[in-house]
């Protein structure tokens, strides 16, 4: 079956975002999910389906005694950091889709920055294969994302010809987006080329600007069917594609091994799909919101 | 004591490759049935899906395919700034590892390197890297 238009987006919930939450990661996880319940004008205890990153310190049945949610008929995770964000998407449209769960919210709520920040390191005696595979960089001292990616960042620049300027670029232009949006850390502060160029170099090619704010929050995503999203409170966003991909060879950040370094062919093959399925092109898109944790 | 490096875990699928270079070698993996060379290592051979394999022990030659130099954050156990290269092993498969012997401002693509032992104050070895004579 096609899970074309089956679900869509009812509700969003946000809390604050700071450096400093002065909260419990499990209150920030019920904040958001109640802002969004209030957004798309649904009772907590209508939540049926939780999903979240692996990486969520905070365990579904905690958040759901914590909202005052129904009983839960569907529940999951997906991996690798950040880029779980539409993974959690596909697997609550899924749900959706086959009766599994008829009200389901996605959530990721971090103390990112008071709490554990990224690149502390592993420790201890467990082994897994994920801890293994961290250990070939961190024994090197390659303890942060930045250390992984600048690898590929400057070889990229190398061959292509990818000049300091060029991210700087990049880093000015997602700087101008958050100027005007109150709940961003950088609002109102602008950045010149020059305080690009002028900050410190981190991991080699990349400086203090190439990198993404650390930041404690949380944000929620309340899914459900298409048809039942057309009677709730907001007008809601019916989702026409979603996907995940991962490619031969792929390594959690640091795909270094495959012949061709400079590509990200997972990128591609999420794109292609997603276009497929939802009978959209490139030329059909005038808005996009893009993750990435780095310039490069 | 000072503080000391991350060590790593200690596997089924990685402790001897730790052991071969506590024992003076870079080893790299190879599939016992088809022989092809894969690194990091896996328990099972991703082109034949063998689960035999052997080991050979690299030249210890090759050539820069991409470096870093680790500024911030800096932790304890590591000297900075931390040269971090990605080494082309004339074997053929390629891995992480760290320059030493070399002012970060020389270090080049495609710069030949070669293989050193490096051990630590408290006895840990592991392998880095050198420029290669003539390289600089």
């Amino acid at each position: 079956m096609s899970l074309r238009n089956q679900a869509a987006i009812a509700g969003i919930g946000l809390t604050e975002f700071s450096k400093n939450s002065g909260v419990s990661e499990l209150s920030l996880a019920a904040q958001c999910i109640t802002a969004a319940c209030d957004d798309a004008g649904i009772s907590p205890s209508e939540i049926d389906g939780l999903v979240s990153y692996t990486l969520d310190s905070t365990d579904e049945i905690e958040v759901a005694r914590a909202v005052g949610a129904g009983d839960l008929s569907f529940f999951s995770r997906i991996n690798y950091g950040g880029g779980a964000a539409v993974g959690t998407i596909l697997q609550a449209v899924m749900a959706v889709a086959t009766g599994q769960a008829s009200t389901v919210v996605c959530w990721r709520a971090m103390n990112g920055r008071s709490g554990q920040r990224m690149g502390q390191g592993v420790s201890g005696n467990i082994i897994s294969s994920d801890l293994i595979h961290w250990s070939w960089y961190m024994a090197y001292g390659m303890l942060t994302p930045g250390s992984w990616i600048a690898l590929i960042a400057n070889k990229y620049m190398d061959t292509y010809g990818v000049t300091r300027e060029d991210l700087g670029r990049v880093a000015i232009s997602q700087r101008n987006y958050a100027l005007n949006n109150p709940r961003a850390f950088g609002y109102g502060k602008p950045l010149t080329m020059e305080d690009y160029l002028g900050s410190k170099m981190i991991a080699d090619p990349l400086c203090l600007y190439d990198f993404c704010q650390e930041t404690d929050g949380g944000c929620a995503i309340l899914i459900t069917s298409a048809e039942r999203a057309k009677d709730l409170r907001q007008k809601p966003a019916v989702i026409r594609g979603v996907t995940q991909a991962s490619t031969q060879g792929q390594e959690q950040m640091t795909s270094y091994y495959r012949s061709e370094l400079l590509s990200l062919p997972e990128m591609e093959m999420a794109a292609r799909r997603v276009y497929d399925m939802a009978g959209l092109g490139p030329d059909d898109i005038d808005a996009a919101c893009l993750y990435d944790a780095f310039t490069s | 004591m000072d503080a000391t490096r991350i060590k790593p875990p200690l596997g089924h699928d990685n402790a001897w490759w730790w052991e071969m270079a506590a024992d003076g070698k870079l080893g790299i993996q190879r599939c016992a049935r088809c022989e092809v060379l894969r690194h990091p290592p896996r328990p099972m051979c991703g082109e034949c899906r063998s689960l035999e394999w052997d080991t050979v022990e690299a030249s210890g030659k090759g050539t820069i395919c991409s470096f870093t130099v680790l500024r911030h954050p800096q932790f304890p156990g590591y000297q900075y700034p931390l040269i971090i290269v990605l080494v082309d092993l004339e074997e053929g498969t390629r891995l992480t590892s760290q320059l030493m012997d070399c002012e970060p401002e020389d270090v080049r693509f495609d710069m030949p390197v070669t293989m050193k032992i490096h051990e630590d104050p408290d006895g840990f070895k592991l392998p880095v890297f050198v420029p290669a004579e003539g390289a600089q």
